[in-house]
């Protein structure tokens, strides 16, 4: 007998598994959406440089300027790709949502210290997962705009904590949707907190340092959540600074609920 | 992830359930111990499974994360459990472990290697590792693998033939 064999005689007999891998699968997927929450966070310290150079260098992460063709004509609040590049049929799926929840929202091609920290663009992908960045403004209120599309993530319902803490609200869609919906405003001197190093990716230019934090006073945002009937997630997010956001969490409630908003390839 | 390659996780999660389930009770001697090691191990193999679903050798790389996994499970304090560097004089002979039939020895043997030295016995006696996928699994030198695993036969074969108090 080897002593593979007599470990497994010694073993003896194996009890029934408490491994459960439809939990473990759910947790990771949770595990995944804390994450992504972290990078939000992330976007409110000001970190956006780093996070775009991140997201950009992913495997899964879309390419900055895809050679994609855009088939969709422009809405007037669309922003202008920069020379050489396309955007996406996503990405003008996403433009095309957010000018029919939000009209007087417009797109900012370039970045914007203004609001005290440059927001980098990040888009170009197709299918799913898909992910985009970009800044927004109305009027003189600017931010942040995220739009993330994927497929096959569980959305769990709100806690008493996440009621608390973030204001999270849950509701039904039009089409038996799950939303979630999450809202937090927080002042400005709470939000900088440690920076962590800048990171440099090879072969790109080192990221831009961040202007001077503005003295507005507070910073706002939004997070809204679908999971369709049809497995499809949407994660929409707005961070503004300013007592106001550049959209309402009703209009990006409709940009998260919009039925032409695909992401499949 | 998608759902085709989820499905595939799931697939071969559950094909290697009990083979991954024996190893961590080689390395840990308890079953509520093992199946937890289990699921740390398949939870991080979801986390990375797009990058590593096409590896040459799957099977061996997610028994290496297990057995890391359990050694770096012994270093929290609550799991911390005592290691000798050598052999002892005596077989431990608790009363419980004094109602341990033969068939069972071999893991009370085996358990009171010391851990590093154990990680190398299962994953070379039992996981069927070669001496360089023993070495990478654990990120030792080829030559240490060589020497824990004599060391660790070695030693059972010592704890084996050490008379036991209360034997003749």
């Amino acid at each position: 007998m080897n002593l593979q064999q007599a470990f497994r005689d010694a073993v003896g007999e194996i009890p029934p598994s408490s491994v459960d891998v439809d939990q473990v699968i759910r947790r990771q997927r949770r595990r995944r959406r804390g994450g992504l929450a972290a990078l939000v966070g992330a976007a409110v310290l000001g970190l956006t440089v780093p996070l775009a150079i991140v997201a950009g260098s992913g495997a899964d992460a879309p390419s900055p300027a895809s050679p994609n063709p855009s088939p969709t004509p422009q809405g007037a609040n669309a922003p202008v790709p920069a020379p050489g590049a396309a955007f996406t049929p996503t990405d003008e799926a996403v433009f095309a949502a957010v000018e029919r929840a939000a009209p007087d929202v417009e797109w900012v091609s370039a970045d914007m210290p203004v609001i005290g920290y440059p927001s980098s663009w990040v888009s170009g992908g197709s299918g799913e997962p898909y992910f985009l960045q970009g800044p927004i403004r109305t009027g003189e209120r600017y931010a942040t705009l995220m739009v993330q599309l994927e497929r096959d993530w569980d959305l769990e319902p709100c806690t008493a904590e996440m009621i608390t803490r973030s204001g999270c609200v849950d509701s039904t869609g039009p089409a038996g949707e799950q939303v979630q919906t999450w809202t937090n405003r927080n002042p400005p001197s709470r939000n900088p907190g440690p920076r962590p190093p800048q990171k440099h990716v090879p072969g790109k230019p080192a990221a831009t340092p961040s202007a001077p934090i503005s003295s507005e006073r507070f910073a706002i945002r939004y997070d809204v959540v679908v999971k369709r009937p049809d497995g499809g997630f949407r994660l929409v997010t707005v961070n503004a600074s300013g007592e106001e956001a550049p959209i309402t969490l009703a209009q990006l409630t409709a940009v998260a609920l919009d039925p032409r908003l695909a992401g499949n390839p | 992830m998608n759902g085709a390659d989820e499905e595939e996780y799931r697939q071969f999660v559950t094909a290697r359930m009990e083979t991954l389930r024996v190893t961590a009770y080689l390395l840990c001697r308890n079953w509520h111990t093992a199946d937890d090691l289990v699921s740390i191990t398949i939870g991080k193999l979801y986390r990375h499974w797009r990058r590593v679903k096409a590896m040459e050798n799957l099977d061996a790389y997610v028994r290496g994360m297990l057995t890391n996994a359990w050694l770096d499970e012994r270093r929290r304090p609550w799991r911390r459990e005592q290691s000798t560097d050598g052999v002892p004089d005596l077989a431990q002979t608790s009363s419980t472990e004094a109602a341990v039939g033969d068939r069972e020895e071999l893991i009370v043997l085996l358990s009171q290697l010391p851990a590093r030295r154990r990680a190398v016995v299962v994953l070379r006696f039992w996981c069927d590792f070669s001496v360089e996928e023993t070495a990478r699994a654990l990120g030792i030198s080829t030559g240490t693998v060589k020497s824990q695993a004599a060391r660790g036969l070695e030693s059972l074969r010592l704890l084996a033939t050490s008379d036991r108090p209360g034997e003749a």
